[in-house]
């Protein structure tokens, strides 16, 4: 029985955007200068994957995952075009005008073993008009436009929440590539063209490239985008299409000049076929436009586009495909996919990168050795197609969860049946307020709950325990709460100048 | 634990709350042997510790240690803390196997601070500064239950709960659902309530007796049925962790406490008779017994739905997986918190209910794992229990875990239910399921750094452990009767 390691000593990556110069970068630091050599080759039909095509809207995990890989974060985003992000904003989801932020922070406060939304759902039932974004720091700040780093002082309100970038998708790609260089990664300036697999068992034995170079490596990462050069094209893994849960299957792209100054928030606007997404960077917009086409014809697409876009472009829009889904397997054989190739999803809940990066970190924590055991593969598949399912169920959320009924797709949405593990989360919440535990969550209870809330849904019974509270004691409490948090978020300075003024390059040593 | 949880956290304008208790029902548990959690749990109903000590003769326990499991003379510590620190990233169970397989002998305990400190009999709370090696462990109680069923009861009544002592002779069912209506006493009377909690034990007085709700039957994997348990003077040093020593049939308990030690052996009546079982207890004992052995029967496994129309079953009416890991009580204080968290109204809205026992089901599935794990993963063959487990098929759940574990030392990981990776870990090397190979990143880096990683972190746990005071001298300070 063979038992020793036999190590991994060349690794291919083939893909041309994010997801590939990011898995250089984090193979290249976590195997240390040297010791392997990590390649990178063009994807087959060029980069077409989503997250290329939009700025990067990231989440908070986004931060503590650079500082390990070496990021200074001015740094990058003095590179990046970045500016701070505090959430996600929701307009016109549930009903027309009704807007929400979806914000990376606590919502209020528990009361012994009540959770906040009980105290609410009880005000609410008492007749109080209840607006959640009264009791975050985070949402109240990013409507105001305003935004300065989390107090370390625990016992500060202005503590109590987490921030994120917005990031140009080409700037972050080449600022990745030229660390990824740094660290000793090859870009290899050439395009798949073919694959040979070894008979034995099947793994890929080298990839020849356009120009007829022959590469060998032990692993493979397939950062190729939706069409999975390796996963698809060659070891055939298979796809789950999400499309009776997202019909959303075309997108434009669009960027425009700055007029205002840039909000600390990406904004998600719906649409009557879909939704227009506006992420702000340092000099401009970031637009898009996702839709069904079963439900939208591409020309009232762009016109619908080009309507709601909030200043002249200047580049011409973009337009693209794609499907939503995810690979049956990420892993297969020596080969693991990364990114689009792995599972395609609209940019809806800003969770491109971070599932990247976590299918990273998954992947260096069961890092194989040449014989890629078939026990790392099966367990590496068991926790990503959790944390993938997680993200769907929020974005079905987001389109399910609604009383629109102006249009053929939104009433498709509102009827259309859930997968389970969301069926049991709505109705778990939509009874009682209650959020149910899961193995592989990539949202948390906070996150859930401005959803559900921001969406309209509240809960059919509070929590019993809330309903022998004393109303006036509550009514003040929660009233304490709404003015420490706008007290808070009014004390914060605006976005733009704290931005000029962290990013301001430093004067030069005297 | 549960009405003074209740009155701790329902308000008294809100719900009354009866607990009826009868003497005739005994305690089970002659030293009762706690997981950390049970800190959380005196936490929120505001504790507080030295006292809790006090009145319950309790010591604090820093693990359990394990004798003769894997292979006579061996023996391990299964302690509540981690490792060693990371290293570059890659956990430090990979950095110690590749040590091992390349020659080096050293025991993982030298890694861990709570076990270096266990068995040198030493104890403090642990450091609030992270950096310290010190700060890398967390602890639990050893205390006497039936010193802690009355503390929790004074707690109780103080909060509004009425106590009745009486005997329940009949449970009345609602004919049109099914629901508890009443109970009725030895003495007539009749006490009537929406929510009904059954807390009577193996017996099962309202979920089985009379809701009929079934039991999910584990002897298959874990069949010890019998225990018999008798106190003793204590002997020697004041020792912060349980002992679990396998014998022939079984396994004998020696849980510490201030001021005598409880013991106690669970066997499989399937393998000897209780009169040789109760013999080989009193010939292990290492102080005077102090009383009568006393003899308790179980069948391990889970209560179909732990939830069922208006009654939950906490404790033992709701499962019992075996007092090897103490997770008896951790399993109740889930139960109560899962509870809290779905507390239902008089509609008892099913779909509370059922996530209640999904929950609870997961609970239980999780503990029994571990525990099959220690049964399972041993090399003795010298008695027929032994034969039994050694070879017996185990739960499709564990037998990936224990697949992943050994290919490479990954252990599964999940975000519900006890037991996390560190304890998967001691448990795994203890019971001689050796990893074949570490992570392959520590390839990539020399093999002078990993020793002088593995060699730093070995002094700082040695000066560590040598740095605190024996248990008795802190416990005398700290909490001591």
């Amino acid at each position: 029985m063979q038992t020793a390691n036999i190590p991994v000593r060349n690794i291919l990556i083939v893909g041309d955007g994010i997801a590939a110069w990011l898995s250089a970068v984090m193979l290249a630091r976590a195997t240390g200068r040297g010791k392997v050599l990590i390649g990178v080759a063009g994807a087959r039909g060029g980069a077409d994957a989503i997250e290329n095509e939009f700025a990067g809207s990231t989440l908070p995990s986004f931060g503590p995952r650079h500082a390990t890989l070496g990021f200074v974060e001015g740094e990058l985003m003095r590179a990046t075009q970045a500016t701070y992000k505090l959430g996600d904003e929701f307009r016109d989801w549930d009903t027309p005008g009704g807007t929400y932020v979806h914000a990376f922070a606590d919502v209020g406060a528990r009361l012994d073993a009540i959770a906040f939304h009980h105290l609410l759902g009880r005000l609410r039932a008492a007749g109080e008009r209840i607006d959640i974004g009264d009791y975050s720091v985070a949402a109240q700040a990013a409507r105001l436009g305003r935004f300065a780093h989390p107090s370390q002082d625990g016992k500060s309100a202005a503590s109590t929440f987490s921030y994120a970038l917005h990031l140009d998708a080409p700037a972050y790609a080449r600022y990745l590539r030229a660390y990824a260089e740094h660290l000793g990664v090859t870009p290899l300036n050439g395009r798949l063209a073919s694959v040979q697999r070894r008979e034995s068992d099947g793994f890929i034995e080298a990839v020849l490239l356009e120009d007829g170079r022959r590469l060998a490596a032990q692993l493979y990462l397939d950062c190729s985008g939706a069409a999975g050069d390796l996963i698809q094209g060659v070891l055939e893994a298979g796809f789950e299409s999400w499309a009776q849960w997202l019909p959303c299957n075309r997108a434009l792209s669009a960027f425009t000049a700055r007029q205002a100054p840039p909000r600390p928030v990406t904004e998600f606007i719906a649409r009557s076929a879909g939704c227009q997404l506006r992420i702000p960077l340092q000099q401009g917009n970031s637009n898009g436009f996702i839709y069904s086409a079963a439900h939208l014809a591409d020309d009232e697409a762009q016109a619908s586009f080009r309507a709601g876009l909030d200043a002249p472009v200047t580049r011409e829009p973009h337009a693209f495909r794609f499907e939503q889904g995810r690979r049956r397997q990420f892993w297969s054989h020596n080969c693991v996919a990364i990114g689009a190739s792995a599972a395609v999803l609209e940019p809806l809940g800003s969770a491109g990168l971070h599932l990247m990066m976590s299918a990273l970190t998954h992947l260096l924590t069961l890092f194989p050795d040449v014989s890629c055991a078939a026990s790392l593969a099966t367990e590496y598949n068991r926790v990503m197609a959790g944390e993938y399912r997680g993200v769907r169920d929020l974005l079905v959320l987001h389109y399910h969860a609604t009383r629109r009924a102006d249009s053929e797709f939104w009433r498709h949405c509102r009827a259309m049946h859930l997968p389970d593990s969301l069926a049991h989360r709505l109705e778990l919440f939509r009874h009682r307020g209650h959020f149910t535990l899961d193995d592989a969550d990539t949202f948390m209870e906070p996150d859930w709950m401005q959803v559900f809330l921001g969406q309209g849904i509240w809960p059919e019974r509070t929590d019993p325990l809330a309903d022998f509270l004393d109303l006036d004691m509550l009514r003040q409490k929660v009233e304490r709460m709404r003015q420490i948090v706008h007290r808070t978020a009014e004390g914060l300075p605006p976005h733009e100048s704290y931005l000029a003024q962290r990013l301001a390059p430093r004067p030069a040593p005297r | 634990m549960t009405a003074a949880s209740l009155a701790r956290f329902l308000r008294p304008e809100q719900c009354t709350i009866r607990l009826v208790e009868s003497q005739e029902i005994g305690i089970v548990g002659v030293g009762e042997a706690t997981v950390p959690h049970i800190r959380f749990f005196n936490q929120s109903l505001g504790l507080d510790e030295a006292d809790f000590m006090r009145k319950t003769h309790a010591t604090f326990k820093l693990g359990i240690e394990f004798v003769d499991w894997a292979r006579l003379g061996d023996a391990y510590i299964h302690p509540f803390g981690d490792y060693g620190r990371p290293f570059h990233g890659v956990r430090f169970l990979h950095l110690w196997n590749r040590l091992r397989l390349s020659g080096d002998a050293t025991l993982l305990d030298e890694y861990s601070l709570p076990v270096m400190a266990a068995k040198q009999a030493r104890f403090a709370l642990p450091s609030t500064d992270p950096a310290s090696v010190l700060s890398t462990f967390s602890y639990a109680f050893q205390f006497d239950a039936t010193l802690f069923a009355p503390y929790l009861r004074a707690y109780a009544e103080k909060r509004g709960v009425r106590r009745t002592e009486g005997r329940v002779v009949d449970v009345a069912v609602r004919g049109t659902d099914g629901f508890i209506e009443s109970l009725t006493l030895a003495n007539g009377e009749r006490i009537e309530g929406d929510l009904f909690i059954d807390c009577s034990g193996f017996f099962g007085l309202l979920t089985e007796k009379s809701l009929h709700t079934g039991y999910e039957d584990w002897t298959h994997w874990l069949p010890c049925d019998r225990a018999v348990a008798v106190p003793c003077e204590s002997y020697g040093p004041l020792l912060p962790y349980t002992r679990s020593t396998a014998r022939s049939h079984g396994w004998q308990w020696r849980i510490p406490l201030q001021n005598r030690t409880g013991n106690g052996y669970v066997y499989s009546s399937k393998f000897v008779s209780d009169d040789e079982a109760a013999a080989t207890l009193l010939k292990h004992l290492d102080g005077k017994a102090l009383a009568e052995p006393r003899m308790l029967k179980f069948v391990t496994g889970r209560r179909k739905k732990t939830w069922n129309r208006n009654c939950v079953a906490v404790g033992l009416s709701g499962g019992f997986v075996e007092p090897l890991e103490s997770t008896s009580i951790y399993l109740i204080q889930a139960a109560i918190t899962h509870l809290l968290e779905l507390f239902p109204d008089r509609n008892f809205d099913p779909v509370i209910r059922d996530e209640y026992n999904r929950i609870m089901d997961v609970e239980f599935e999780r503990v029994r794992d571990f525990i099959v794990l220690h049964y399972h993963a041993t090399e003795r063959d010298d008695a027929p229990l032994w034969n039994y487990v050694r070879t017996m098929s185990i739960p499709d759940s564990l037998a990936y875990k224990m697949e992943l574990f050994r290919e490479r030392g990954e252990v599964v990981n999940y975000k519900l239910g006890l037991f996390y990776e560190p304890s998967w870990v001691a448990v795994y090397v203890g019971q001689r399921v050796m990893p074949k190979r570490f992570d392959p990143m520590l390839e990539y880096r020399p093999m002078e750094e990993l020793q002088r990683h593995a060699d730093q972190t070995r002094a700082a746990v040695r000066a560590g452990a040598s740095s605190l005071p024996t248990q008795a001298e802190f416990i005398a300070r700290y909490c001591g009767m």
